[in-house]
Order: C-alpha cells, then structure tokens, then sequence
C-alpha cells in the first residue's frame, strides 16, 4: 500500500493548504498594508476636525495680546484652561497649543499642561525646526504626514489657524494624538485581519481533509478490491456509489470484475 | 447479428462487461431450444429476459439484475 507520504491525500491536502496560505498571505499582506494607511489617513483627519474646532473656539484677539512673562495673569490662565479643558474631553489628545509666527521665528504661546502640571513651555519659547506642515497651517489646517517627536512624547499632529476678529490669522493650534494611540489602532487592524485568516486557514484546512479523504477512501476500496482479484478472490462486492468521475471509475471497474466472474464461471468458461 | 441481439448485447455489455456474449449465447443455447443469441427477434426477448435475470444474479445483485432483464424485456414490445 502506499505510504502516507506518497498518498493522494497528502499530496492534494498539502497542495491545498499551500494555495489557501498563498491567498491568505498575499490578502494579509494587502489589506492590512491598505487598512492601516486608512486607519491613519481617518485619525490624521479626525485631529484636523479637533484642530479647526479648537481654533474656532479660541479668542483670537485674547491670544494676541500674550507676551513672554504674562504666565501669571488672568488672560493667560482663562485661556490656559480652555485649552487644558479641551484636551480632558478627548483622552487620547496629549496636548492642545498654540503658536505664532514672529518674522521668520515660530513660537510657542499657551499649551493645555498648564494646569495638570504638564506645561512644556513659556509664552515665547522658539520651536527649533519647525515642520513644512506646521508652516502651512499658518494659511490652512495641515496635518503630519508621518509620526513627530517632540519633548512630550512621540506623535501625530494636526494644525488649524487661529483667527482674530477681522479674519486675520494671529496664529496656529496644534493638537497631538500619542502615537501609540494611532498605533494601536493601526495594530487592532492588523491583528483582526490575522485573526480572521488564521480561522479561515483552519477551517479550510478541516474542510480539505474531509474532502479529501472522502475521495481517497473510495479510491482505496477500488486499490483492495483490485488487489484482492488479482490474488483470485472474485467474490468482492464493490459498494461505491458516487456521480463522479470516481463513481464512473468504480462503474467501470465493476463491469471488468463481473465479466472476469462470468469468464471464470465453469459454466462459462471459454473452451 | 440481428438487430434484437444488438440492442441486448448493448445492455448486456452496461451490467457484464465484454463477457455479456458469453453469458447471452449460453443462455439463447441451452435454455431457449438451442436457438443462436445472433439471430433472436424481439418475440424472444420476454423469455430471454427470464434466464437473463437468473444467470445475472450470480454475478451482479439481485435488484441490477431485475432492472437488467426489465430492459430486455421491454424490447419485446
């Protein structure tokens, strides 16, 4: 008989599990690079939705008037607390700030750790390398395109202009999300794809043996009914029943074992 | 060949294989007044159909053999 290794069933299950693996491989690789490009693409624009909203609820004109050494007055703080209390309602914002542009420098002017002890800098403080989408949202809200690193932490930031009475932009906020937040979004992604796959992988896996298996079983009654012939046992029963091209094949193979019963029948034995 | 012993070495060959001419000729020989399979009419098929059914069964199960010699009986009509 033949072994295992040699079987049909091996062959074709393993051929099988290699196809449903390739598929599954590639449609991992695909959509998860696809879904995880979106994810991102859907949180970059939820910051600029958080950003514009921030904007648009800050006073302008207030801000305008800060000056390095204002950190104790009442406008700082009324402002400072605004901001703080904005980035409380969204646990997954770090922090909330916002920024001008003097000459060519850009500076920082309130940011939302003030009040939980967090405050990264003083009105004034300089951003050493400020980023080409930071420069932008001095025009329109911009968006990282990648995750920044800044002293609080690594993000993804969203910027929107801030606007003064007349419609003047007097400055920037920016709004940043932890980039493990985003991350982990992305991951969730992933994991659920692979998840899924892995239990379509199994049940595949399953199904194919069944199937399989079916099919060699009959394929190995016909093997021991020949086997069996071909010792001089004629007396086997063949007993499949199927509608396809095996079944064709145990029809065909029973007519050959029912005219060798009749040619070595002593009533009709050729002369 | 006639045409009757056509048309029942054709359905013979479905249920025996290549050994339906022999099992036919023995049985038109011995059972049926020494009468040759090649030249039966449809007038014979009825009795052929009969030991048709019992030689069969030897070989192949009781119900193939029914359905066997039911379609050579109907070629007597």
């Amino acid at each position: 008989m033949t072994d295992l290794a040699h079987s049909i069933m091996t062959k074709l299950t393993l051929g099988f599990i290699f196809l449903v693996l390739l598929i599954a491989g590639l449609t991992f690789l695909f959509t998860v690079g696809a879904s995880t490009d979106k994810i991102k693409e859907s949180t970059q624009q939820e910051l600029l939705a958080v950003a514009s909203i921030t904007a648009a609820d800050l006073n302008g004109n207030e801000i305008a008037k800060l000056e390095p050494g204002m950190e104790s007055e009442v406008l700082y703080l009324m402002n400072t607390e605004q901001l703080s209390s904005m980035a409380k309602a969204d646990n997954e914002i770090v922090k909330i700030y916002t920024m001008r542009k003097i000459g060519d420098k850009y500076e920082y002017i309130i940011d939302s750790g003030y009040n939980t002890g967090k405050r990264s800098f003083r009105i004034g403080t300089i951003e050493s390398s400020p980023s080409n989408s930071m420069k932008n949202a001095f025009s329109a809200p911009a968006v990282e395109p990648t995750f920044v690193t800044r002293p609080w932490g690594t993000v993804l930031t969203a910027y929107a202009p801030i606007r003064n009475a007349g419609g003047d932009v007097i400055g920037i906020v920016g709004v940043d999300m932890d980039a493990g937040v985003v991350q982990k979004r992305m991951d969730f992604v992933g994991q659920t794809i692979y998840i899924i796959l892995i239990i379509g992988i199994f049940f595949a896996g399953i199904i194919i043996a069944i199937f399989s298996r079916t099919m060699i079983k009959d394929i190995h009654t016909l093997i021991v009914s020949a086997d069996k012939i071909s010792h001089g046992d004629t007396q086997v029963v063949i007993n499949i029943k199927r509608n396809d091209e095996i079944g064709e094949l145990a029809s065909s193979f029973k007519r050959m074992v029912t005219s060798l019963k009749v040619l070595m029948h002593k009533d009709y034995r050729l002369e | 060949m006639s045409a009757t012993s056509d048309a029942v070495l054709d359905i013979a060959t479905d249920y025996l294989g290549p050994a339906a001419i022999i099992l036919l000729e023995r049985q038109t020989k011995f059972h049926m007044k020494n009468l040759n399979f090649a030249e039966i009419t449809p007038s014979d098929c009825e009795e052929l159909a009969k030991w048709v059914e019992l030689a069969s069964a030897m070989f192949i199960e009781q119900d193939l053999a029914n359905e066997f010699a039911g379609k050579i009986k109907r070629l007597a009509l």
